[in-house]
């Protein structure tokens, strides 16, 4: 009973290490997320950039923002000075209002972004859901298409090998060897009948 | 030097009539032993979960195993024999990679 008992806190412990390796998972994914939006917007950034727009804002405030972005060549910040900010546009990236506008509240901002057509960021909640059905920390219990091939193999080699010694028990006349003959054909056997079961217990349910 | 004598049991006599003897099956059961080792060998890597890995790594051991009475018995009949190499070759690799193992520290 004890040792059931301490089975079954075992297996919770396991569990709830899963849940947690899950956990940071999602986390590094998230961060993988923002990245690759960061990038997203940096590139949308550099296609409006060579897109003429109505310029609205005063020169001087962008030349003065323009030392904050190190990344981006000389050529993108002269069409930058060209194609100023339009808040009301909602296809402009947070990054970019971010430095031209520091001004406007963040929460503005925030509205704006949830405005924005993003194709790649359609809803929070949805992705998680899915990733989660998607992640294995080990394969589950399965016959691969790979396995299969071995499984086919290592099945004829068995039963070649039981038969083998039947007829090896019967025509050796040394009883050692009979012997040891006969205990093979057995080992192979049950080697037979293990890959069988393998293959009976989870070809259904794969 | 007695390494240039083979290491050998004397030979169990067999009858001369039959085509296949007991050696003949013998080295016939080795050689099986021996391939289905390394078949085990090739698919454990790319099991798909550990149970099949297991269960694969498990009976590629008795498999082994029983390679190597097999190859016990073998010996005992005096159907096999071995080689002692010479003393002096044995000590010159030695010496070769315990300098080799220099480079290591």
């Amino acid at each position: 009973m004890e040792s059931a008992q301490s089975q079954q806190q075992l297996q919770q412990l396991k569990k709830l290490q899963i849940q947690l390796q899950q956990l940071e998972l999602q986390i590094q994914i998230q961060q993988q997320e923002q990245e690759e939006q960061q990038q997203q917007q940096q590139q949308q950034q550099q296609q409006q950039m060579q897109q003429p727009q109505q310029p609205e804002q005063p020169q001087q405030q962008q030349q003065m923002h323009q030392p904050e972005q190190p990344q981006q060549p000389q050529q993108q910040q002269q069409q930058q000075m060209d194609q100023p900010e339009q808040p009301e546009q909602p296809q402009q990236p947070q990054q970019q209002q971010q430095m031209h506008q520091p001004e406007q509240p963040q929460q503005q901002q925030q509205m704006q972004q949830a405005g924005q057509p993003q194709p790649e960021q359609p809803k929070p909640e949805q992705p998680k859901q899915e990733q989660q059905k998607i992640l294995y920390f080990e394969p589950p219990r399965m016959v691969s298409t790979s396995d299969i091939g071995y499984l086919q193999n290592m099945l004829t080699s068995n039963l070649l090998a039981v038969k083998q010694y039947r007829q090896a028990t019967q025509n050796c006349q040394l009883p050692d060897l009979k012997r040891q003959f006969e205990e093979a054909g057995k080992m192979h056997l049950t080697h037979y009948d293990n890959l069988l079961t393998i293959l009976n217990e989870n070809g259904g349910n794969v | 030097m007695t390494s240039s004598k083979k290491i050998q049991n004397p030979k169990t006599q067999l009858s001369k009539k039959s085509t296949v003897n007991d050696s003949d099956l013998l080295s016939a059961a080795l050689a099986t032993e021996k391939n289905m080792c390394n078949s085990y060998a090739i698919a454990m890597p790319e099991a798909s979960n550990t149970k099949f890995y297991s269960l694969l790594f498990d009976m590629m051991k008795e498999t082994s195993q029983q390679h190597r009475k097999l190859y016990d018995l073998q010996f005992q009949h005096g159907w096999c024999s071995l080689t002692p190499a010479e003393s002096s070759e044995v000590t010159a690799l030695h010496q070769e990679y315990t300098e080799y193992k220099q480079q290591l520290k």
